[in-house]
């Protein structure tokens, strides 16, 4: 009995291992957006990134039949896509910036000069994380950005809950060294809700 | 002044990142945010923490991908796990074309078996001593000749 019999990918995975091959298009739909979001984050060109996404669902398909309904559908399908990036990588060098910093939709209370600003420091905390580590890199996006547990990066990357802690631990002490002047002015702002509390709320 | 907990001294970065992601056990959790309280360094240290959470969050949807054409990426990857089949096929076809080329030459014009020299029969011809000089080679080398090719 599969963990998750009402999940729509574990119906798909069940399908694509009877031999429906159209099944893998419901996949692609539901996490292509993801990935490829995932892949710009590590600094993949679109175009690679798309190389990438095909090599991943191809993928997909042909371990099918080794696919295990117990685990969690989408830490499987970010392991497959983190390897074929990294088999990628191994192969050619890395290529320019992939992602495309969005402006901020103008409002009454932000200026125009305020927007410039935040997006400044978007650029700058996106050049920190790029210039992590490839595993520090990859752990911060799983856990920061797709809300991946640690349980779940772990097995993303292969590697013991013990040294996820580390890679996550490592990524952000290399982050507040690299973001120092844009960490005081945002924790000027945050100190009037100083305390653990509101955080983890 | 307050009373000095032990415990807070083994208080480290490492502790506030596990808060941060609300991974350390609720004793501990209790011990590092007493920790908290007291020491200001510490503090200085959490919200620096926090002020990074929070531009890593602004970050968080702020990536936006350059194309998003899911129809036409399915339809690369179903004629990608397709490929693998005609490979098949055509492996399946090289090899009866190589089986079809390999009965036509050995029954069009090569010599038969039994007219073929067998592989002992070079092996007799061939001469066990070692070679001990160029002339003794050229004694061996027109013996064979003598020996193996037709006479004129």
């Amino acid at each position: 009995m599969p963990a998750f019999p009402d999940d729509p990918d574990v119906r798909a995975m069940l399908a694509m291992k009877a031999g429906r091959a159209s099944s893998l298009d419901e996949v692609i739909e539901r996490h292509a957006a993801r990935l490829r979001r995932f892949l710009a984050r590590q600094h993949v060109t679109p175009e690679d990134a798309e190389d990438i996404l095909q090599e991943t669902f191809a993928n997909v398909w042909q371990a099918r039949m080794r696919w295990q309904p117990q685990a969690r559908f989408s830490t499987w399908l970010f392991r497959i896509a983190v390897n074929a990036m990294l088999s990628r990588f191994r192969r050619a060098s890395r290529g320019g910036p992939a992602f495309t910093i969005l402006d901020e939709a103008p409002s009454a209370e932000s200026s125009p000069s305020l927007r410039l600003e935040r997006a400044e420091a978007r650029v700058r905390v996106r050049a920190a994380v790029d210039a992590l580590p490839e595993q520090q890199r990859l752990a911060l996006t799983l856990h920061c950005y797709e809300e991946c547990s640690y349980l779940e990066v772990g097995e993303v990357l292969g590697v013991s809950l013990e040294a996820v802690k580390s890679l996550l631990f490592r990524a952000r002490q290399n982050l507040k060294e690299a973001l120092a002047s844009d960490l005081e002015a945002v924790r000027v702002l945050l100190d009037s809700t100083d305390g653990p509390e509101e955080l983890r709320a | 002044m307050n009373p000095v907990d032990p415990k807070s001294h083994s208080v480290g970065a490492e502790d506030l990142s596990l808060l941060l992601d609300g991974a350390l056990s609720a004793e501990r959790a209790r011990e590092v945010e007493a920790a908290l309280e007291r020491d200001p360094a510490l503090r200085l240290e959490w919200q620096r923490l926090r002020a990074l959470s929070k531009l890593l969050q602004q970050d968080a949807d702020q990536v936006s991908p350059a194309n998003a054409n899911e129809s036409q990426l399915a339809a690369l990857v179903q004629a990608r796990i397709r490929r693998p089949a005609r490979w098949k096929f055509a492996a399946a076809a090289a090899a009866v074309l190589l089986c079809v080329s390999v009965w036509w030459v050995q029954s069009s014009g090569s010599p038969s078996a039994a007219e073929a020299p067998a592989a002992e029969d070079f092996a007799a011809l061939v001469p066990s001593t070692k070679v001990t000089s160029l002339d003794a080679t050229i004694d061996e080398i027109e013996w064979v000749q003598a020996s193996w090719l037709p006479r004129g």
